[in-house]
């Protein structure tokens, strides 16, 4: 790995070129504030890491051919074309490099792959890696003009202008961009940014438990369908050894400190999205420096040791939607008695386990990230950003009579997201209906419990069949009502009214031997209604014609 | 307008992560194997319909994280299972010791009538095997529960093991039925309640709940 710090100095320019193009390049440079890095390049060590316990492994270098995409023009002229040549030598020897890191990663992954890659292959992989960076990640709408006023936000530091930009149409627009912005948004130090950008994640994690290192491994290995395609096997395997050692590293970072951080399944889409994005600019020790933020603020009270305040949490969903559109409420909490689990996947990963094109993801992550100040507790704008999803989708669900228990309202609301032509409208009423209940938090939480108290009612209630609307019976509807009259309505009533009507029958027949009739009589004369005595008459009279 | 099914079942599957619960449902469900699954995250279920002695039974099967602090949330779905599937992975020996969790989980959460099935996943992955068939039959006998050794990857015994828990289920409720029915001297109730699962049989008739 001797050649490793020479790669690095060389890797700055590349990463200037992914970006749009020149313009961005020039601002770039402008904003010493994130550049100061490349004085340190010389000094830090390199920029990938080793994953533990493979220690022959040469990981393939992320970095995306220089294709100059859209118009190349006058942008990609003065600064870039020394860039372009450093690219180039770049090129050439990264794929010796690719060539060696490939080999070795065949070793390790044991996994079925052409055995001694040719140098054409190689270059084929290199295509397939810059895809990375091509295929996910930006508006298709780039937008000139907001792309100069992030840039700015960022020179200025304005947290609260980059925050409205991210919220704002299209978001940050690029992965050059957000990985500047969101460790601002986050409020990583700026200190901590520019010393340690190239640094590499570290990968001694001794005191994150085996069982749950394992579970790590297991959901990395569950998540290539959120790669980007075209991946080749050990591209796949590098990137998920990355993905658990970024993981395992930052759950160890919460480890050695007062507050504990607690992994669930849901942690490593959201560190993927931090990792793919910082990757694309190489520089990955920008996610483990985010995530570290992102468990303290955003998700700490999804990573505590049980997942109580998460279930508490889940429930304000139903009371922002309670606030906001009783009827819904009714028929979702009251009608079907949903519980909000639905919802665990959109708040648990901010919808990046569900939304289907990473672009989206990333918008989102920018609205999210954005959003920060608009409440005073930010880990529940997922919540708010979910309810709003179930709120535009309202009219439909009222319309929908299909939707009477929980299966069928489970299914209806977690379709939602993929129903999404756009995320922007939905993300414009996202925010009023922040801005809306800002400074109602507290009484929101303590309604989402109370909604979960009833919640619970109901279940108990419904393990005890309680009688319901019958979505069944519509076929006979006739013989369901008169039926729903006798035996469930009036059932005791027609229970006494057969036992009645089978003793005079038997009465009739055997009874007399047994009992006396008379008595029987003055009894019923003493009690029965009128109907009942007439009816005794005729039977009696009856009775004595026999004799 | 005719009913679609006669019965509806809702089934669980639980069990530790990675033991391929998603995939032995994906398997039954769309008769697919897809090697690139994601990890479920809380709750999820599929449908499908199948036929037993000429009933249509509509399962409805309710699909778990398999990560221990979900339960806190995924325990409110058990009170409503009429069977449950309890995976582990025949690879991984953690796996099958947890099945004495996960059932004591049951024995907490779930109706006491609920009926149970072991499955022993993964047995394509014979030179893998960390547990026998033999120490998975032994503790099916031990809670005295059904047990099936399932490939949802070479699709092995995934439709069976679906069709003897629907039986089971089936069986049972047609013994509550008549009991109940012998009990109350025929009286009939209609039994509304779409979360405790017995719905009217066929022609009209109501079917009796655990009412009572």
């Amino acid at each position: 790995m001797g050649s490793e710090p020479d790669l690095t100095i060389q890797q700055k320019p590349v990463t200037n070129l992914i970006s749009r193009d020149g313009s961005f390049a020039s601002v770039a440079s402008s904003s010493t504030m994130y550049h100061t890095a490349k004085d340190d390049i010389n000094n830090s060590s390199s920029l990938y890491l080793t994953p533990a316990g493979s220690g022959d492994l040469k990981p393939e270098f992320f970095l995306t051919r220089p294709e100059i995409r859209r118009d190349s023009n006058a942008t990609t002229t003065n600064s870039n074309s020394a860039t372009l040549e450093g690219a180039e030598s770049l090129q050439s020897s990264s794929s010796d490099l690719y060539d060696d890191g490939m080999g070795s990663a065949d070793n390790m992954a044991a996994r079925e792959m052409s055995s001694s890659p040719s140098s054409e292959n190689a270059m084929e992989v290199r295509e397939d890696i810059s895809r990375i960076c091509n295929t996910i990640a930006e508006a298709e709408d780039f937008d000139r003009v907001k792309m100069t006023k992030i840039e700015q936000a960022l020179t200025l530091g304005d947290i609260e202008k980059l925050g409205q930009l991210a919220t704002s149409r299209a978001g940050l627009l690029s992965n050059a961009l957000r990985t500047k912005a969101w460790p601002i948004l986050l409020k990583v130090s700026s200190t901590d940014i520019s010393k340690n950008e190239y640094k590499k994640i570290p990968t001694f994690y001794p005191d994150v438990p085996q069982k749950i290192n394992n579970l790590v491994n297991l959901d990395v290995a569950r998540v290539l369908k959120r790669f980007p395609p075209g991946l080749t096997d050990p591209q796949q395997d590098h990137l998920q050894l990355y993905l658990s050692n970024l993981i395992c590293s930052v759950l160890q970072g919460s480890r050695s400190e007062k507050r504990r951080a607690y992994y669930y399944q849901g942690f490593h889409d959201i560190s993927l999205t931090f990792l793919l994005v910082s990757i694309s600019q190489n520089v990955p020790f920008l996610a483990y420096l985010c995530l570290n933020k992102m468990i303290e603020s955003n998700l700490s009270p999804y990573m505590e040791k049980t997942m109580d305040k998460t279930h508490d949490i889940i429930h304000v969903l139903f009371a922002v939607i309670e606030a906001e559109d009783r009827t819904l409420f009714e028929k979702i909490v009251v009608g079907c008695h949903l519980p909000p689990a639905f919802c665990l996947p959109w708040v648990l990963t901010w919808f990046s386990h569900t939304l289907p094109s990473d672009t989206d993801v990333f918008r989102l992550y920018d609205f999210i990230l954005g959003s920060q100040d608009q409440l005073s507790q930010p880990y529940l704008i997922p919540i708010f950003v979910s309810s709003m999803l179930v709120l535009r989708s309202s009219k439909s669900i009222m319309e929908d009579d299909s939707l009477n228990d929980i299966a069928s309202m489970h299914h209806r609301l977690s379709k939602l997201p993929s129903e999404l032509d756009s995320l922007e409208p939905w993300l414009i009423d996202s925010v009023k209906l922040m801005k809306k209940y800002k400074g109602q938090e507290n009484k929101l939480l303590k309604r989402g419990v109370e909604i979960k108290a009833m919640q619970n009612r109901l279940w108990n209630e419904d393990n005890h069949n309680r009688p319901k609307h019958r979505p069944h019976s519509t076929n006979n509807g006739v013989i369901a009502s008169v039926s729903k009259f006798l035996f469930v309505q009036h059932r005791w009533a027609t229970l006494s009214l057969v036992i009645l009507g089978t003793a005079f029958l038997l009465q009739n027949k055997y009874g007399r031997s047994a009992y006396k009739f008379g008595t029987l009589k003055s009894i019923v004369q003493g009690y029965a209604p009128e109907r009942f005595k007439n009816m005794l008459k005729y039977w009696s009279a009856d009775e004595s014609s026999d004799e | 307008m005719t009913k679609a099914y006669d019965y509806l079942f809702k089934l669980l599957l639980i069990g530790d992560s990675g033991v391929g619960k998603t995939c032995v449902l994906f398997r039954f469900s769309e008769d697919a194997f897809n090697s690139t699954f994601i990890s479920t995250i809380g709750i999820d279920f599929k449908i499908r319909t199948i036929e037993l002695d000429g009933k249509k039974i509509k399962l409805q099967i309710w699909d778990t994280a398999g990560q221990e602090r979900f339960r806190t949330i995924t325990t409110a779905y058990y009170r409503g299972a009429m069977g449950i599937m309890l995976v582990y992975d025949i690879t991984n020996e953690k796996s099958f010791e947890n099945i004495k969790n996960w059932i004591r989980n049951i024995e907490e959460h779930a109706a006491p009538d609920v009926q149970k099935m072991i499955l022993g996943n993964k047995c394509d992955m014979n030179d893998k095997r960390a547990v026998s068939k033999e120490r998975g039959e032994q503790l099916a006998v031990e809670y005295g529960i059904r047990f099936l050794e399932t490939s949802a990857k070479a699709s092995y015994n995934v439709e069976e093991s679906f069709y003897i828990l629907s039986r089971d289920i089936k069986s049972h409720i047609d013994k509550k039925l008549e009991q109940q029915q012998s009990n109350s001297g025929g009286r009939q109730q209609l039994n509304n309640n779409s979360n405790n699962v017995v719905l009217s049989k066929g022609g009209g008739r109501g079917a009796g709940g655990s009412r009572g």
